[in-house]
Formats: C-alpha cells, sequence, structure tokens
C-alpha cells in the first residue's frame, strides 16, 4: 500500500478534519448557547476564535493540495453548482467571512461602546448564518468523498454522516480541550495572555463556565454513541451492498492493514475508551482535579480520532 | 457533426504503435518503468501516457487467452470529470470529445476520483489533471487541420478507426452481430449507450466486466449527490442536535452570563 502515492493524501486528510471540526465546533457552541437560553457566550466566542484558525488551516491545507496553487483563485470566479468542491469553496470561505466579521464586530463593541447594541443584533444574525454554514461545511467534507465513483466512498449514502457526526464528535471535544486550556491559563495567571483576551471575550471575565464543560462532557458521550451506532450502519451497508471493490476496501479496513489502527485507534482508544471515561463519571464535575485530567486526555483521544477517521476511510478507498 | 473513434479489439495485434504515435504527437516523455510481470508498459496511465494498450491473459472454454484493450479517455457524453470539476476547467468540444483546458485547470484532481475508468491523472511537474484530447489539445489539434488522431492515423491494422459517431456506432453494431454469428454470444459494442454514449467505443467479443473489466453501468460520479446532502444535512439537523437540547436545556445549573435570549 503506497500512501504517499495516493491522490488524496494527508493534506487532504488534515483539511477535511480541520474545516469539519471548526463546523462541528461552531454548531455545538451555537446550540449549547441556545438552549441554555444565551448564558454561553463566552464559549460561542471561544468556538468561533478557534474555529477560524482550524478553517484557516483547512483553507490553507485545501491550497497546498493544489497542483497549482497560483491559480486557486479560479475557484473564485466561477461557480459550479455540480461540483461539490466547488460549493464546499464557498461554503468555506462564507463560514469564514462570517465568522470573521462576527470576530470584528466583537472587537469593535469591545473599543465603541456605543456600537454595542448593533454589534450584538449584527453578531446574532449572522450566528444564525454560521449555523446554518457549519452544518453545509461538515456535510460538504463528507460529500466531496462520497460523490465519487469509488464504490467504497460512493456505494453507500452514508459516509456524509459519517463525516458529519465525525465533526460533531471532533468539534465538541475540541471545545472540551481548548476550554480546559483556557481555564488553566486563567488560573495559573499567565498575565502576557490578559490584554490579548480581554479584547476578545467580555469584560466578565474569559472563563468558561465549569457547569458548561461537565454539560459538553455530556453531550460527547451521547455524540459518541451516535457515531458508533453511525459507523456500525455504514459498515453493514458497505458489506451488504454487493460490491466487490467496496468489500475490499472494507476488508483493507477492519481485516487486512489497516485494521489495528481502525480497531484500536480509532474504535477502541478514539472512542470507546472516553466514552467509557466519561460516562463513568457522568454525574460528577468534569472541569475540576483528577477528572479535568481525564476529560482533557478522553477529548483528546476524541480529537484524534476524528482525524483517524478521514485518514482511515481515504486511504482505504484508494488502496 | 458528433465524431467518434471504434476500437474494434479483434483487429488489434497490440502492435502499441498508437502508444507512441500519442507520446510523439504530444511530445510526451518515456517514462522510466520496471518489470511487472506483463508485456503491459507502463504499468498506469499518467500525465506522460495518455494511451496505453492492456493485455489481459484469461481462460476462455478451457484455452488460454490473451487479449487487448486500448486504455485511454472515452470521451463520455455525460463526462463525469466535467461535472466535478470546479473551475469549469473541463468542457467538451463540438465533435463531443472531452477536453481539459491546462490554462485554467488548478490540479485539484477532483476528475481523477471521479472518472468511472480512472482516465485523468495529475501531472505533478505541471501541476495539472491530464489526459487524451483526441488530438484537440491547443497546438497539437488534428482535428482542425483536418486530420485523424494520431492514435487512428498510425494503426497498422484497422482496428481504430475515425467519423462520424453514428456512422461508427452502425459499424460497431454490425461487427458485433457478425462476432456472435461466428461464436461470441457476449460479442457487444461497450459505449453505444453508457453515459450518454461514449466518443470512443469498443467491439469486445466478450462480457465488458467479467472479462475486460469495464464497469457495466457507469454512472456520473453526482448522480445521487442529493441522496448524499441529504445524509450528511440530517445526521447534522436531527442526530447531533438533540443531544444538545437534552444536556443543554437545564439552563439552571449553568451560572454566568446575561440570561437573554439570542444574545450570541
Amino acid at each position: 500500500m503506497n500512501i504517499g502515492g495516493m491522490e488524496w493524501g494527508v493534506t487532504l486528510w488534515i483539511d477535511l478534519w480541520a474545516a469539519g471540526m471548526a463546523g462541528g465546533a461552531f454548531l455545538t457552541a451555537f446550540l449549547a448557547d441556545k438552549f441554555s437560553g444565551g448564558r454561553l457566550k463566552n464559549l460561542f466566542k471561544l468556538a468561533v476564535y478557534t474555529g477560524i484558525i482550524l478553517a484557516l488551516i483547512g483553507v490553507a491545507l485545501l491550497l497546498s493540495h493544489l497542483g497549482n496553487i497560483l491559480w486557486f483563485w479560479h475557484m473564485f470566479v466561477t461557480v459550479q453548482p455540480e461540483s461539490v468542491l466547488s460549493l464546499g469553496g464557498w461554503i468555506l470561505s462564507g463560514w469564514l467571512t462570517v465568522a470573521g466579521v462576527m470576530l470584528v464586530l466583537w472587537i469593535i463593541s469591545h473599543y465603541a461602546r456605543g456600537l454595542k447594541n448593533f454589534a450584538d443584533k449584527a453578531t446574532g444574525i449572522l450566528s444564525w448564518v454560521g449555523f446554518v454554514l457549519s452544518i453545509l461545511l461538515m456535510s460538504y467534507t463528507g460529500v466531496l468523498i462520497s460523490a465519487t465513483t469509488e464504490p467504497f466512498w460512493s456505494v453507500t449514502p452514508l459516509l456524509p454522516a459519517v463525516f458529519v457526526v465525525s465533526a460533531v464528535s471532533s468539534g465538541v471535544a475540541w471545545l472540551i480541550v481548548v476550554s480546559l486550556v483556557v481555564n488553566w491559563l486563567n488560573r495559573t495567571g499567565v498575565r502576557a495572555w490578559d490584554w490579548f483576551i480581554e479584547q476578545f471575550f467580555d469584560a466578565s471575565g474569559w472563563q468558561i463556565d465549569s457547569a458548561a464543560i461537565s454539560k459538553l462532557a455530556k453531550s460527547l458521550v451521547v455524540v459518541i454513541l451516535v457515531e458508533l451506532v453511525v459507523l456500525a450502519a455504514f459498515i453493514f451497508w458497505l458489506s451488504a451492498s454487493g460490491s466487490a471493490a467496496a468489500t475490499e476496501g472494507l476488508q483493507l479496513l477492519t481485516g487486512g492493514e489497516l485494521s489495528l489502527w481502525f480497531w484500536v485507534g480509532l474504535i477502541a482508544a478514539g472512542l470507546i475508551a472516553p466514552l467509557i471515561l466519561l460516562a463513568m463519571n457522568w454525574k460528577r464535575d468534569f472541569s475540576t482535579g483528577i477528572l479535568a485530567t481525564i476529560t482533557f486526555s478522553s477529548a483528546g483521544l476524541v480529537v484524534l480520532g476524528g482525524l483517524l477517521v478521514r485518514a482511515l476511510l481515504l486511504i482505504a478507498g484508494q488502496a | 457533426m458528433s465524431k467518434a473513434i471504434l476500437f474494434d479489439l479483434t483487429k488489434c495485434t497490440a502492435c502499441r504503435g498508437c502508444q507512441v504515435a500519442c507520446k510523439q504527437w504530444n511530445e510526451h516523455a518515456a517514462e522510466e518503468t520496471s518489470n511487472w510481470g506483463s508485456y503491459e508498459n507502463p504499468k498506469e496511465l499518467s500525465g506522460e501516457t495518455w494511451l496505453k494498450m492492456r493485455f489481459i491473459e484469461t481462460e476462455r472454454n478451457g484455452k488460454f487467452d490473451w487479449l487487448f484493450l486500448r486504455r485511454a479517455c472515452l470521451h463520455c457524453e455525460e463526462a463525469s470529470c466535467a461535472v466535478v470539476c470546479p473551475v469549469g476547467a473541463i468542457f467538451k468540444t463540438e465533435d463531443g470529445f472531452v477536453h481539459i483546458d491546462q490554462e485554467w485547470c488548478i490540479g485539484c484532481g477532483t476528475c481523477t476520483q471521479a472518472c468511472p475508468f480512472h482516465v485523468p491523472h495529475i501531472d505533478h511537474h505541471a501541476g495539472l489533471a491530464m489526459k487524451c484530447s483526441a488530438c484537440t489539445s491547443v497546438g497539437y489539434n488534428r482535428l482542425d487541420a483536418g486530420l485523424k488522431p494520431a492514435c487512428v492515423s498510425t494503426c497498422p491494422t484497422g482496428a481504430l478507426t475515425f467519423g462520424d459517431r453514428d456512422e461508427l456506432v452502425a459499424a460497431g453494431q454490425a461487427q458485433v452481430e457478425n462476432l456472435k454469428a461466428k461464436g461470441y454470444p457476449n460479442a457487444y459494442l461497450y459505449g453505444e449507450n453508457e453515459l450518454g454514449g461514449l466518443h470512443v467505443m469498443y467491439v469486445l467479443d466478450d462480457s465488458p466486466s467479467a472479462v475486460y473489466g469495464l464497469p457495466d453501468n457507469p454512472k456520473v460520479a453526482t448522480a445521487d449527490v442529493v441522496g448524499k446532502w441529504l445524509s450528511g444535512l440530517v445526521t447534522a439537523g436531527v442526530l447531533t442536535a438533540l443531544p444538545f437540547w437534552l444536556v443543554f436545556k437545564r439552563k439552571q445549573e449553568l451560572a454566568g452570563g446575561s440570561g437573554k435570549k439570542g444574545g450570541a
């Protein structure tokens, strides 16, 4: 198996992972904030700020994947509605634009208090646009791979579902990781960050509510369960498809060269272990003491599992 | 008028004159290859090899058979590569041939994953997708000069013919009937109807998929893309939103924030 020679290689794995996770983090924080009556603004801002970084990494890797990087702008003077990559380019650009404008509005409202009402209303509207774009962004990463003639990717419509649920689990896990880091930085008093943080977060501070982190951890438990069900359905559909090429890819994934990475790396370490660790502590505070370390490690494993699921599915489809 | 190339494999001796003519006309370099256990060389198409002959070793009716198949772009009427190209660099000429505009291609490689026949390849030196253009490339256009594609002109046995597609379909059908009468019941004209009609058709003496490895019912990569979008959107909308509602609706456990609605 020549992984280095694959047309869709490591840059695309990371691009799809980073872009999906940015969308997943945005969707998570948006819904968490809405369902909790607007009490989680800092979490939402954290999702937008770190999501911008993730999306920019995705864009950079997407560009580096192009054979002719200097002509990337051809994508933005052309609209090809039937081309998933064209739509994806526009969705990613739209998402980045919305997130970027929200960032600017938050900074403006920090310095010009008179504009705070306008900024709040505008970011409120933009957050809905960003929510829709996040769903499209997560879906596009799976549809792009699925809309090919490679049977392993295209024979079942469930590949986009796998990518979406994995993007959400990675997004939730990412938010847990960065929330715990932010709170740790806050506790340890790393002053060099204070000025920077004050520009971007509410005057009330940049602490992420520990109850919110616990709720994110509980959400992650449910999302992992959904992910396991969707993955099982995807595998069952592939095995029942009757396509020799799809079955060959599946065999490679579950019983061949990739099986150790799949069963131990993705299923055991990336999904089951975090699921058990988090579920065991369901009624406790996930954000302090040893449980914070366990939560941090579990979420970190889910984030890495998100990369692994993309890498394994892309390799199995091209091997 | 729609044009086409007809390949009658019963007349092919695998001299590979077409392969060499393609390289010469398009000024493509030779590739360093190694023996992989077959006369077939190089092993796969590439940015420098737009046409190659496949050597198929098989057993039919208890006897060894050595079969030859042309491998190059089939110039689909419903071209999957053109549909998925994000910059519209792949288009069809008036004759019906599928052409990659090398001044506009960005080398994303999407076409390489969308072609049902795995024909386009990225040339990593040029950073562009490349494939047979039926000799319609800018600066190398034989058709505008009233010539046939280089592969057809050089074929010494008449296995390759070029002309109006309707006439070639009729000729191909006649040859298929002829083969059936001679004891080849699975003879088939591949490309007459596949993907809206191919502009490179094969007269085959046996099953396209079982013997020659061609897809029985090739589809455009985006044929069921709506269902795939729905799969992603429904998952995002239902399966993942539900956990957040279940967990975060008990907002009294949360501290801080103004508590007002819509305040993202």
